[in-house]
């Protein structure tokens, strides 16, 4: 099958204060985001806003899944949205998943545990491309990565947003989100690696993300103690 | 959550003294929809309707499960409609409002409990296995008239839908994957579409066709008919609201059956459409088709 581009669509929903449609080969999600929104009494914050991910699924109902998904997402955004200038507000991110590859409904029970970290980089692009849309003051924005380490059959480079077939084969997967100013955001990992393969990964995924920083920045160390 | 702002005092006083003028804000006449569009999804059983800016997207599954005990030989078939924040901000998650309940009550009357979708073909193993249908109904945008949409939306998923093929040899449940045999159509009864008004004035005589968001919030009463093309009546639900003369509602009722073609011939065309987009034709496609011989509803 031919590897398509990522495909993006914005503010085409109406009633949302930001909206975006990001497609990346065969799954596709829409986000919307609605705020600053006056917060509910009972969960309010009186120092800073709350960010309340909501991710819906193209068939059934959210599980520990999609909760999981929401609970990475928000906590990365919070680190990207200026969340201590509204207090006592919420932003409302809403997820939903319009088309995903018609193998995973079938087997719903026994979800493709590699599939998760693929999905997590659509939801985080698909989130900050409507955060953006709703021009929600952010203090940067991120980009992630997939990077797979192959098996010793496979070779040893990391592979770069890997197909289905390589995530199934490969020895360990990272979702690596860098922010614009080359900080690690995100790192969630599946599988098992050594140190090595952890540093190629990261260095990998740094390259890929971090791109418009002079070479020099690029270090293995740039940007870990925090955002 | 905010709760939805209502229309102002000034915007309410415009409408209504456009509406007496015979004038509708975005210059429809007054039995026009608005813009209409449908497109099928790449995978089977996914339909989004556009209607003005209201946005609709409704997926099909199904999988094999134990049918309900005093529904042995028939299937399940559920539809779901739960409206997220996207669909406008004032919809909680997981709290079901009003909008919801009654936009799954006319989608049940019009389309479950109108015997659209043969449940007794979804019977495998009597008391034992059965398909379970769902549909789930997502709110992109709500802009009025989400039960037109979202009903239109539905059937042509439905339509749209293939189900994997099986078969039962010696009692022992084979499912197809769809590289074995081409997935079969779900039994399809007839087609039903929902045409909703609503009425303005003291009396409620003017009628309005398809209303958007302002209107339906500025409307007296609202009323909808449910009917498929041959002109059978599902169901006509007016639920509250000022009362209205019983020759306005034969009027509308004049007006759903004309507007129930247009509806009915769009989802046609892009069934066929989609058709001839998926036929790979040939010999090939011929003997891979597990599909039976009959006669297809329109």
């Amino acid at each position: 099958m031919m590897k398509s581009h990522p495909n993006g669509h914005l503010s085409h929903l109406n009633r949302t204060d930001g909206s975006a449609t990001l497609s990346n080969e065969g799954y596709q999600v829409v986000a919307s985001v609605n705020g600053p929104m006056e917060a509910q009494r009972r969960e309010e914050n009186p120092f800073e806003a709350i960010i309340d991910v909501v991710l819906r699924p193209l068939a059934g109902i959210g599980g520990t899944r999609e909760r999981q998904l929401e609970s990475i997402i928000e906590r990365a955004l919070r680190q990207l949205i200026l969340v201590k200038r509204y207090p006592r507000c919420v932003f409302q991110v809403t997820l939903q998943v319009t088309q995903t590859h018609r193998g995973d409904l079938i087997n719903d029970k026994a979800v493709q545990a590699h599939k998760k970290l693929a999905w997590v980089a659509s939801l985080l692009h698909a989130a900050i491309l409507a955060l953006l849309a709703a021009a929600v003051p952010l203090k940067e924005i991120a980009t992630c990565v997939v990077i797979a380490t192959p098996r010793e059959a496979m070779g040893r480079e990391p592979i770069r947003n890997p197909s289905a077939e390589i995530m199934s084969k490969a020895k360990s997967l990272h979702l690596l989100c860098f922010t614009t100013s080359g900080a690690l955001l995100l790192a969630e990992s599946e599988g098992e690696c050594t140190l090595e393969e952890w540093d190629a990964a990261m260095c990998a995924g740094r390259a890929t993300c971090c791109r418009q920083l002079p070479i020099g920045e690029i270090g293995p160390n740039v940007g870990l103690t925090g955002v | 959550m905010p709760r939805e702002a209502e229309p102002s005092a000034n915007e309410k006083q415009f409408l209504l003294q456009a509406l007496q003028e015979g004038l509708r804000l975005d210059g429809r006449a007054f039995d026009e929809y608005r813009k209409l569009d449908l497109t099928l999804g790449d995978e089977y059983g996914t339909a989004d309707v556009s209607l003005g800016q209201t946005r609709v997207l409704v997926n099909i599954s199904a999988e094999v499960t134990v049918p309900f005990p005093d529904r042995q030989f028939d299937g399940i078939f559920q539809i779901s409609t739960e409206l997220s924040p996207m669909a406008s901000p004032h919809f909680e998650p997981n709290r079901t409002t009003e909008t919801e309940i009654l936009l799954s009550r006319l989608l049940e009357k019009t389309i479950r409990r109108s015997g659209a979708l043969d449940t007794e073909s979804l019977c495998l193993v009597a008391g034992s296995k059965v398909w379970s249908v769902r549909a789930d109904v997502h709110v992109l945008a709500h802009d009025g008239n989400l039960v037109d949409a979202a009903c239109l939306a539905t059937v042509a998923a439905l339509r749209h839908f293939r189900k994997p093929d099986t078969a039962i040899e010696s009692g022992e449940l084979t499912i197809f994957t769809p590289a074995e045999r081409e997935p079969v159509p779900l039994g399809w009864l007839h087609s039903p579409y929902c045409v909703t008004f609503g009425f303005f004035g003291d009396e409620g005589e003017t009628v309005l066709l398809d209303p958007d968001w302002r209107e339906e919030h500025l409307a007296v009463g609202s009323c909808t008919f449910g009917l498929n093309k041959h002109g059978e009546v599902c169901h006509v639900t007016k639920l509250g609201g000022e009362p209205v003369e019983a020759t306005t509602l034969l009027k509308c009722a004049a007006i759903a059956g004309q507007k129930i073609k247009e509806l009915s011939d769009l989802v046609d065309a892009k069934l066929a459409e989609d058709g001839r987009r998926r036929d790979k034709g040939g010999l090939i496609s011929e003997l891979l088709s597990a599909e039976n011989e009959r006669v297809p509803d329109a």
